[in-house]
């Protein structure tokens, strides 16, 4: 088991987590529960859900008591190496949920052509995943290290990329998604976009992170 | 593996770390921990001893100076082991052997995993490298981390306060890990209210200066052990050459004092591990094991 194995392992049993997985299941199943129209549609509302459920089990998977924190930093090499797995395990414990909406839409939807369709909907889910994940590296300890501020940057990250036109890759898609004139090049392109996003948000975070001066502590530096 | 395979160890120059509130934990420390050596960092409460394995650890920045290591990752106990979720010594070693891959100098994760049979063995561990973490009591948990951090065998491998919970004994075979940790070449760091049962040097701390360098070299330190019931302790360690007088004289030891509950004897390093498996058999109660200090002499 790799140290990302380990944090994910960490991740499953938290409870935090638990709750983010369990709020998911019940968007999907209250989105699918009656007559659903089209799948984009579907797609649009469990996309939008995801990105913020992504960002909550990123800052979820964020390791907060010292002892194993300093453990673990040390050895990753550092902070800034160690917010960096967090943020991989984070967006790891979302990936069973970025293939099992799309099949849960496109079954509800009674979609006549499965491929295509799950083709878009994995890949606008995927998107959404790595936009949330993007946001969940800044909004979790130690760069952030109030936890109202952190629900604030959250929360304020996903309205932002999901209100306001332009602002992170998943933004074309949802809007696409919800007007039913998302193409699977369109997806595609915007994934591609938001693995950017991910990463250049992670790595500021990450950054940000190694420059504090008292990791893992919750006394301020 | 010989001393000319000895890796380069850590150094600290003109080391800066403070706290918020603006108190000055570390100042301007200048050190070298040297590969191949437990190097202990004795102070009392609040002198900087947590701070200095976090930043030779590499957990914490410091505010000034530098620190170099001869690898990037390390192994950092802190003072108080977590007990992680649904994770056992086997599984924590494991999963922190891949990491340290390249930073260790162990061989691969099934001579790892030898190593942590090996060292709860000797710990004497009532648990395997299986149990959960969190089943375990205090002082199993702290076996189970020092089990780990010798299977380990990180190049950089950093304990704070490693000897808490533990009793004499397994205190005594946790001193002697570390020794064996040092002599494959690792840079072994301990901190501590006292010198610990085992060290190469000491380094006294005080306000975040060295206070004295290296004190007492542990070969020359002497313990002093409380045992009870005292009749039966003068008996038994009467065997073992143990006579009254100021001691440590040719034998392994003296025999201070034998008061209604408990006796004290003065044992040199080199004997403390025979007396107390002598006591121990013996179903001795073994109260206390302290490094004798210029006040108790």
């Amino acid at each position: 088991m790799s140290l990302v194995g380990l944090l994910l392992r960490l991740q499953l049993v938290r409870r935090r987590s638990l709750a983010a997985w369990a709020v998911y299941l019940t968007v999907l199943a209250v989105l699918n529960a009656g007559p659903t129209g089209p799948v984009q549609g579907s797609f649009a509302m469990t996309g939008a859900a995801l990105l913020a459920v992504s960002t909550w089990l990123v800052m979820a998977g964020t390791v907060c008591d010292q002892a194993t924190t300093s453990m673990l930093a040390a050895v990753a090499g550092g902070p800034r190496r160690l917010h960096l797995l967090q943020a991989v395990s984070g967006l790891l414990a979302a990936v069973p949920l970025v293939v099992l909406a799309p099949i849960w839409d496109v079954l509800a939807a009674d979609q006549p052509e499965l491929g295509p369709a799950l083709l878009l909907g994995v890949l606008s889910h995927l998107t959404a995943a790595l936009v949330g994940a993007g946001i969940g590296t800044l909004a979790s300890r130690p760069v952030t290290r109030d936890d109202a501020v952190a629900l604030l940057v959250g929360a304020g990250g996903c309205l932002l990329a999901l209100g306001v036109e332009g602002s992170s890759p998943f933004w074309p898609v949802f809007a696409a998604l919800a007007d039913g004139s998302a193409r699977v090049t369109t997806a595609a392109v915007a994934c591609l976009g938001a693995v950017a996003w991910a990463t250049v948000l992670t790595a500021l975070a990450g950054a940000v992170a190694g420059r504090r001066r008292s990791y893992g502590a919750r006394a301020r530096s | 593996m010989g001393p000319e395979d000895r890796l380069d160890g850590v150094e600290l120059r003109g080391l800066v770390r403070r706290v918020p509130g603006g108190r000055t934990v570390l100042d301007r420390l200048d050190l070298d921990l040297p590969a191949g050596a437990v190097t202990a960092v004795v102070g009392r409460n609040g002198s900087g001893k947590s701070t200095l394995a976090r930043v030779v650890a590499g957990v914490d920045r410091p505010d000034a100076g530098t620190v170099r290591r001869p690898v990037p990752r390390a192994f950092l106990l802190a003072e108080r082991a977590p007990a992680l979720p649904r994770c056992s010594a086997a599984v924590l070693t494991d999963a922190l052997g891949r990491a340290l891959r390249g930073s260790t100098v162990a061989g691969d994760g099934a001579s790892a995993r030898h190593r942590l049979h090996e060292a709860l063995a000797a710990l004497g561990s009532t648990h395997g490298p299986d149990a959960a973490l969190t089943r375990l009591s205090k002082g199993t948990l702290q076996k189970a981390h020092l089990a780990v951090a010798y299977a380990l065998a990180a190049r950089v491998t950093v304990l704070d306060e490693p000897e808490t919970g533990l009793d004499p004994a397994a205190a005594t075979a946790a001193g002697e890990l570390l020794l064996a940790l040092a002599d494959s070449g690792c840079t072994v760091v301990v901190t501590g209210h006292r010198p610990p049962g085992a060290a190469h040097r000491s380094l006294l701390l005080e306000q975040g200066r060295p206070v004295q360098p290296d004190p007492v070299r542990d070969h020359e330190r002497v313990y002093l052990v409380d045992v009870a019931p005292p009749g039966r302790a003068a008996a038994v360690l009467g065997h073992l050459g143990l006579a009254p007088g100021p001691g440590p004289g040719p034998g392994p030891g003296a025999m201070l004092a034998a008061g209604q509950e408990q006796a004290r004897v003065r044992v040199p390093a080199a004997a403390l591990r025979q007396t107390l498996r002598a006591a121990l058999d013996a179903g001795l109660d073994v109260t206390r094991v302290v490094p004798e200090t210029e006040a108790d002499r």
